[in-house]
């Protein structure tokens, strides 16, 4: 009864994260309208800033961002927005659309169609903490049954069906959630410069691994205070500053 | 030429060596005694069984006619060996002037000898048809004009006087739109052959209608000036002025072919068959043909416009005579289907222009397209019709309705004013339909409409969100809150506590044995008080019965067998063995002796015995409970 109360406690805490300000979103949206792009985008990131990040306000920022041209920030604002909201599908569409207008192609040389299919059905659409979420719920619901047995001994078949169930679905959801967390663990980065090398080292005198241009994006797998360790989604790795590109 | 003559000379010597023997006959006849000044009669002076050469009759001058010769016919008869020949002279007389007239005596020569022909009187009646002769034999046929044999030829060819074209209008003014019938006509002393126009007259500013050929060829005969003529109309042509104004139709040129003869009476003579029929092979034999071009001369007409007093208002340029009616192809429709509604206007005049009323708007029915059709005919040389509107009517909801009148305004030319007429009203019943999808829309319906694809027309990101709905859940994710964690190890944690307290507890109920044993003692200890109650109650039988179940029952328990089959054997192979073991059973046996006296012997049923009983059965559970089993 303690932990669940404690769960409980836990969903209150997330949804009290930050009361939205209206008015300030409502005035930069009013810049976005008169096509003051420059502007609009300064008033979005003081509303993030001010701890008032949310779906909408990264999204418009966006395309913000994607007016003034500046691909690689519009990129890794509508990552940031979808990450919060991954069913959002005005955030799917546009981040199709400004993929268009990339110059990098970059994909994974081959893919598990299994793997593919439920990082596309299931993986895209729920964020890591709704995972987690849903893996706690489940051991709860665990709990509740390892409770009902107790209390009632001769268990019927029914409840023995909803257990089998409830397994599978555990089972699926910590796949899903290793998934997710293997995809999450480790910061990404946007390149935001219109081209930037990868050295074979974390430094400009290191042999060029290859060209990037903005808007690539990579996983951090180490850094030096100068330098991030990437590794593209073809695997490739190199070095590049940490000033030519953002973390999302 | 000379070979041909001289043939012919010798068979005619033949015939009339032949013929000698018969005696001479001279005819003469008129085809009529009575005749109208301007018209004309066959003279036919026949000489049978001539017998020698005949010459043409000596005919000077007839008074009172115009004449000329038809030609000379002659046939040969032989029945029975017998033959008989006649020889026919053909005159056409033209009366000029009314009176009696005796025509002839004439002469003529038979085989070198002179004879006198009889005269014959005719009486002429003053006026009749005028100039106009009766028509020839077939007035409509199409084929050539064919002129008499012409008379004595000028030699120097075909002149005007000979054939000519007059152009003519049967009226010199006309309203616009109203029709102007314009004939060409042929005048010719000649055989000629019509061969149409080689330039067509020039009708700048008029609708023309041509009339057909075989209904406008038309040959009569007329005498001008003295002259008989073989007149044809080789075309007409109906001409609606489109506009006001004076108007020319400038001339054409008709082109034509002229037989022309030669003078020789010997050859004319023999342009005709020995049968009297004239053959083209006989005819080409013995004249030339000349293509001859006619100039037509110009017309003018004045197109007057329509006069202002009373034009109705929704006049729109029909001038002539006509009738409109309106119907409809079926009175009664289901909703949703087609009812055709027909107009139809029909008279004399340019029907090609006449416009045909509107329909009025109405809402109930939907109005498809309308499709008109027109149809001319010009057979009795008037330019008349029909044209037929039809307009599909789709009922949009059931009800009677009713098509309004529609009102036709034209200008009559008989009458030189403008008429107005009107058709019928129409009244149509329309029921409901029966298929819904044919059910038009109304405002309370749902008109379903064809899909289509909706293409993307360009590519652009999508707009701003003017809601900021969704409150942020940002921060550390949960995955890295140790709290989170503990949480989820906990409810593991609670899980595995509650899977291990009910697995011992289930497992605990499955083992029987083991259950039957710990309660044994309790449950014996319990009948034993039991029996005590009974006991101080001096129950006898209950006593027994309740001390024996809890002995039976404690047993079966201790050695988890089935209370029957508890025996003082069965306790002793499930002992031990141990050094309390044969007096416990002893004492057992005692027990059982007792408990079997007391259940079934009806004899000592004193308190003292009951008490000693119960004091052995205490005892014995008590030593049978520190026993070792096996």
């Amino acid at each position: 009864m303690r932990s669940l109360l404690l769960f409980l406690s836990l969903f209150v805490w997330a949804g009290n994260a930050g009361a939205a300000d209206l008015a300030g979103f409502d005035a930069a949206n009013a810049k976005f309208e008169a096509q003051d792009y420059r502007a609009a985008s300064k008033s979005y990131e003081d509303l993030i800033h001010a701890g008032q990040g949310s779906p909408a306000v990264y999204y418009n920022l966006g395309n913000t961002y994607f007016r003034l041209g500046q691909k690689g920030k519009a990129l890794a604002s509508y990552e940031r927005a979808l990450a919060i909201s991954p069913r959002d599908q005005d955030i799917r569409w546009n981040l199709e659309m400004l993929r268009t207008v990339l110059a990098d192609r970059i994909e994974a040389p081959s893919d598990n169609p299994v793997f593919f299919w439920a990082r596309k059905a299931l993986a895209d659409y729920f964020t890591i903490n709704e995972t987690s979420v849903l893996l706690s719920a489940l051991l709860l619901l665990f709990l509740a049954f390892a409770v009902l047995n107790f209390i009632f001994p001769r268990t019927k078949a029914w409840i023995g069906f909803f257990q089998f169930l409830t397994a599978a679905a555990f089972v699926a959801c910590a796949a899903l959630f290793v998934l997710k967390w293997t995809d999450a663990k480790d910061p990404r980065v946007v390149v935001l410069d219109k081209e930037v090398y990868a050295h074979y080292g974390p430094s400009g005198k290191e042999t060029n691994a290859f060209l990037l241009h903005e808007g690539a994006e990579g996983k951090v797998l180490d850094e030096t205070p100068e330098w991030f360790y990437i590794v593209l989604k073809n695997k490739n790795s190199g070095w590049i500053p940490k000033s030519s590109c953002e973390t999302v | 030429m000379f070979q041909k003559s001289l043939a012919l000379f010798f068979c005619f010597m033949a015939m009339a060596v032949s013929a000698v023997f018969a005696e001479m006959a001279i005819e003469t006849s008129v085809s009529k005694s009575r005749v109208a000044v301007g018209e004309e009669l066959l003279l036919d002076i026949s000489i049978s069984d001539a017998n020698g050469s005949i010459s043409k009759p000596v005919v000077s001058s007839i008074e009172g006619f115009s004449y000329y010769s038809q030609g000379h016919s002659q046939e040969i008869t032989i029945i029975n060996g017998q033959q008989s020949t006649r020889s026919v002279f053909t005159y056409v007389l033209i009366a000029n002037a009314p009176g009696k007239k005796t025509i002839g005596p004439f002469e003529i020569s038979v085989g070198g000898k002179n004879y006198k022909i009889a005269a014959v009187q005719v009486d002429v009646a003053p006026g009749g048809s005028g100039s106009q002769a009766p028509p020839n034999a077939s007035p409509y046929s199409q084929g050539p004009v064919v002129a008499p044999p012409p008379r004595a030829l000028p030699q120097d060819g075909v002149t005007n006087q000979d054939i000519f074209v007059k152009a003519w209008l049967d009226k010199d003014e006309v309203y616009v739109n109203e029709p102007a019938i314009l004939t060409y006509t042929i005048y010719t002393r000649l055989s000629s052959v019509y061969k149409g126009f080689e330039k067509e007259p020039v009708t700048t500013g008029f609708w023309v209608e041509d009339f057909p050929p075989e209904k406008t060829i038309r040959r009569t005969e007329q005498i001008l000036n003295g002259s008989r003529y073989v007149v044809a109309d080789v075309r007409k042509m109906a001409l609606f002025p489109t506009q006001v104004g004076a108007f020319t139709v400038d001339p054409g040129t008709i082109a034509t072919t002229v037989e022309v003869r030669d003078r020789d009476d010997f050859d004319s003579f023999f342009s005709y068959n020995i049968f009297g029929q004239r053959s083209p092979a006989s005819s080409s034999f013995v004249t030339q043909v000349f293509s001859k071009m006619l100039p037509t001369q110009s017309v003018s007409l004045v197109a007057k416009a329509l006069p202002e007093a009373g034009k109705p208002s929704n006049f729109s340029g029909a001038v002539g005579n006509y009738r409109i009616e309106s119907s409809v192809d079926k009175t009664e429709a289901e909703e949703g289907t087609p009812i055709t509604y027909r107009v139809r206007i029909s008279g004399n005049g340019n029907i090609n222009t006449v416009d045909t009323p509107s329909l009025p708007k109405m809402d109930y029915f939907k109005v498809y397209d309308s499709s008109s059709s027109v149809h001319i005919s010009k057979d009795h040389l008037v330019v008349e019709g029909e044209k037929v509107t039809e307009t599909v009517l789709v009922a949009k909801k059931a009800g009677a309705y009713t098509i309004p009148p529609l009102e036709f305004s034209y200008f009559d030319t008989a009458s030189r004013s403008y008429k107005t007429l009107h058709t019928v009203a129409q009244r149509l019943t329309i029921t409901s339909g029966t298929e819904p999808e044919n059910q038009p829309a109304s405002s309370a319906g749902i008109e379903p409409v064809e899909k289509g694809d909706v293409g993307v027309l360009g590519k652009d990101i999508r707009f701003i969100k003017k809601i900021n709905a969704k409150k942020a859940w940002i921060g550390q994710p949960l995955y890295r809150n140790r709290l989170y964690w503990t949480l989820d190890l906990l409810l593991l944690i609670g899980f595995f506590v509650f899977l291990f307290l009910s697995g011992r507890r289930t497992g605990d109920a499955n083992d029987l044995r083991g259950m039957r044993l710990r309660r044994s003692h309790r449950v014996a200890r319990q009948r034993l008080r039991k029996s005590e109650h009974l006991l101080k109650k001096e129950d006898h039988d209950g006593f027994y019965a309740e001390i024996s179940k809890a002995l039976y029952d404690y047993f079966a328990d201790k050695l988890n067998i089935p209370a029957q089959r508890v025996d003082l054997e069965t306790i002793q192979t499930g002992l031990d063995g141990g050094s309390s073991s044969p007096e416990l059973l002893a004492d057992i046996k005692a027990l059982f002796d007792e408990l079997a006296l007391g259940r079934f012997a009806s004899v000592e049923k004193s308190g003292e015995q009951m008490k000693r009983v119960y004091g052995m059965a205490d005892r014995v559970i008590t030593t049978f409970e520190k026993a070792k089993l096996k």
